[in-house]
């Protein structure tokens, strides 16, 4: 029935390493290839798209314009404009600026607050343990979305401060799972052998623990990248994230809601956006699982 | 299986604590305090409002702001003139005792406003558990009977998209379908149960409830379906199944009885997770269909700056949560004896 993927012949070379054989086990999974294209693509033209547009186009992003309002896609609009005349298809662009930059800083901030957190727990172990692990606890019992509403609502935040809560509460389930891998890994032999070579603590983390963490990392932020963007989505619905005339796709959708019947478009589209991009950050980081671990690969 | 349950339980007590703190901190870090609004009241002395002050208890150092929080005040005297000795008795009773204080707004105790809300927002969520997770096991059962078949692609993509949905976008969407162009279900808004004039209307109560408990169980049915899927594919290796084959049982006999039993067995340590998401959830939901739930709640007390009400429903929210996470682990415990080392 299921075919262990261990029992199949491997080709094994010489010179193979663990990030060689997963890129090479990535290369040929056409989904995960996809979900990465995507995304590579939605980045590009989000960065490159709005300086394009005021520079070269010449296009004010801001100008209004009654007569053109509620206007359904057209060749000159290709996804219609909003309740002020503006064109969505700019907005997106620019709106997708912050919202992939909340999801790019925010998840490699917390992977980065959850692996040192993590190692340090997993591998101090001891009282240092017994408080990290009951601070995570604690975080991670109150609703994620509460503890964000909260904060939002005591110190209304710009883009740049709501960054910092994503950070702050993304690390949580990161650091979790580094410091069971941590726990895990320190008592191997080969960090036995270091120990016994005379490697001190610091040493040991950093060039024998961290390594081996990695790909756990990578995958949690990849993840963790595409729920922090739902997260800022329906923060920015509730009234509590950037806020406009700053453009993210969450707030793009809450004012389009108040107008939904002047045309569905105004609804449709930021919502595709955001969707498209969460599916491929999940696709992309299920596929780098695959690569990453072959022993939990999906069958 | 006394033992698990009591060190369990115990285990349960620092995370409890740890949820005062840091609701005690946040409040301390909003902004304004009661009586410093009062005092754009003209006729509220600086004399009165610091009488009030000490009254209330805000000049006492934190600790003491805690203690009297967690535990009341009501065994002590207050030094309402200044004078340091005690003039009047402590009425406060504490978190302890359900004490969550009052609504600045509404000027009435917060665990009485959330106890009012409760029922609307169960309704929703028991609902949802159960469409969620009756849905997401015979779907991820599926989709592990008939692994690598096009039926299993289907599920699997349907639920990594069901993940990715943001709730409020598919809200919006299935109103705009189902309210607005079909005219078949209600925009919003609940039907309540007890109403007299609502006779036996269920279907005015059920057509409520159909677009925002289909929102909040989307989320189940894909993370359930995916791991019920994942569980069945993991048992179907499993030397046990080779051999109930090997004595010559039907396909369908190990499935049922050998595949299915033992995968269903972890999904009870997802009814924690679920019920975070769900309560996450359901303040989204329950905004956007216009459900005079908790979460609703919660929103308006957030635009009118109720920091009382907000942070008593956080707190409730999340023991409600610890108490989940406890249940279901107490459960899996129960149905999985390796689980009692």
């Amino acid at each position: 029935m299921t075919t262990d993927p261990q029992s199949r012949p491997m080709n094994i070379s010489s010179r193979s390493t663990l990030w060689g054989s997963a890129l090479r086990r990535l290369l040929r999974d056409r989904l995960t290839l996809l979900a990465a294209s995507v995304l590579f693509f939605l980045t590009f033209v989000c960065v490159l798209g709005p300086p394009v547009v005021e520079n070269v186009l010449k296009v004010d992003v801001e100008s209004t314009s009654v007569r053109d309002r509620y206007q359904p896609p057209s060749t000159e609009h290709p996804f219609g404009t909003d309740h002020l005349g503006r064109d969505l298809l700019i907005r997106l662009l620019f709106g997708g600026r912050i919202s992939l930059a909340v999801a790019y800083v925010a998840s490699t901030v917390s992977m980065s607050i959850g692996v040192m957190v993590g190692i340090l727990a997993g591998f101090v172990g001891g009282v240092v343990d017994d408080l990290i692990l009951w601070l995570i606890t604690t975080l991670s019992s109150i609703p994620a979305l509460f503890l964000l509403i909260i904060a939002t609502v005591i110190w209304s935040p710009s883009a740049e401060t709501l960054i910092l809560f994503l950070a702050g509460l993304g690390w949580i389930e990161t650091a979790r799972l580094i410091r069971g891998q941590t726990i895990t890994l320190k008592h191997q032999e080969y960090v036995l052998a270091a120990r016994a070579l005379g490697s001190t603590r610091l040493r040991l983390m950093v060039r024998h623990i961290l390594p081996n963490v990695l790909s756990i990392a990578i995958i949690s932020m990849t993840i963790n990248a595409g729920a922090l963007i739902l997260l800022e989505s329906g923060l920015s619905f509730l009234g509590l994230g950037v806020q406009p005339p700053t453009p993210t796709w969450g707030n793009m959708l809450t004012e389009a809601r108040s107008y939904f019947d002047r045309g569905i478009h105004l609804v449709f589209f930021p919502g595709i956006a955001i969707t498209v991009t969460v599916l491929c950050f999940f696709l992309f980081g299920d596929g780098l699982r695959d690569a990453l671990d072959p022993r939990q690969a999906r069958r | 299986m006394t033992k698990y349950l009591i060190r369990r339980l115990l285990q349960a007590v620092p995370t409890l604590f740890g949820i005062t703190v840091i609701s005690f901190l946040l409040m301390q870090a909003a902004p304004g305090d009661p009586v410093s609004m009062l005092t754009f009241n003209p006729e509220v002395t600086a004399e009165g409002s610091a009488r009030l002050r000490r009254q209330l208890g805000l000049d006492d150092p934190p600790l003491t702001q805690y203690l009297y929080w967690l535990v009341g005040n009501d065994w002590t005297q207050i030094d309402v003139d200044g004078d340091g000795s005690g003039d009047v008795q402590g009425v406060r009773k504490g978190l302890l005792r359900g004490d969550l204080g009052n609504s600045l707004v509404q000027k009435r105790p917060v665990l009485e406003l959330i106890a009012e809300r409760i029922p609307a927002t169960l309704q929703l969520m028991l609902a949802a558990l159960l469409v969620g997770y009756s849905a997401g096991i015979v779907l991820g059962l599926i989709a592990a009977a008939r692994h690598g078949s096009v039926i299993d692609q289907a599920i699997r993509f349907f639920s990594v998209v069901g993940t990715s949905l943001p709730g409020f976008w598919l809200g919006l969407l299935l109103i705009i379908i189902f309210s607005v162009q079909l005219k078949w279900l209600p925009l919003g808004g609940r039907q309540d149960l007890t109403d007299p004039d609502a006779g036996l209307a269920l279907w005015d109560v059920a057509s409520h409830m159909i677009l925002p408990v289909a929102v909040l169980a989307l989320g189940i049915v894909a993370s359930i379906s995916r791991y019920v899927r994942a569980e069945a594919l993991e048992i179907m290796g499993q030397d046990y199944v080779r051999t109930a084959r090997a004595k010559g049982l039907n396909e369908r006999s190990v499935f049922l009885s050998h595949v299915m039993r033992n995968a269903l067995i972890p999904v009870a340590t997802l009814l924690g997770p679920a019920l975070g998401g769900l309560i996450g959830g359901s303040v989204i939901t329950e905004q956007v269909f216009s459900w005079p739930g908790m979460g609703r709640m919660v929103i308006t007390a957030i635009s009118q700056r109720d920091f009382p009400l907000i942070m008593g429903t956080v707190l409730f929210s999340s023991v409600v949560f610890t108490l989940g996470v406890l249940l279901s682990d107490i459960l899996y415990g129960l149905l999985d004896p390796r689980v009692r080392y």
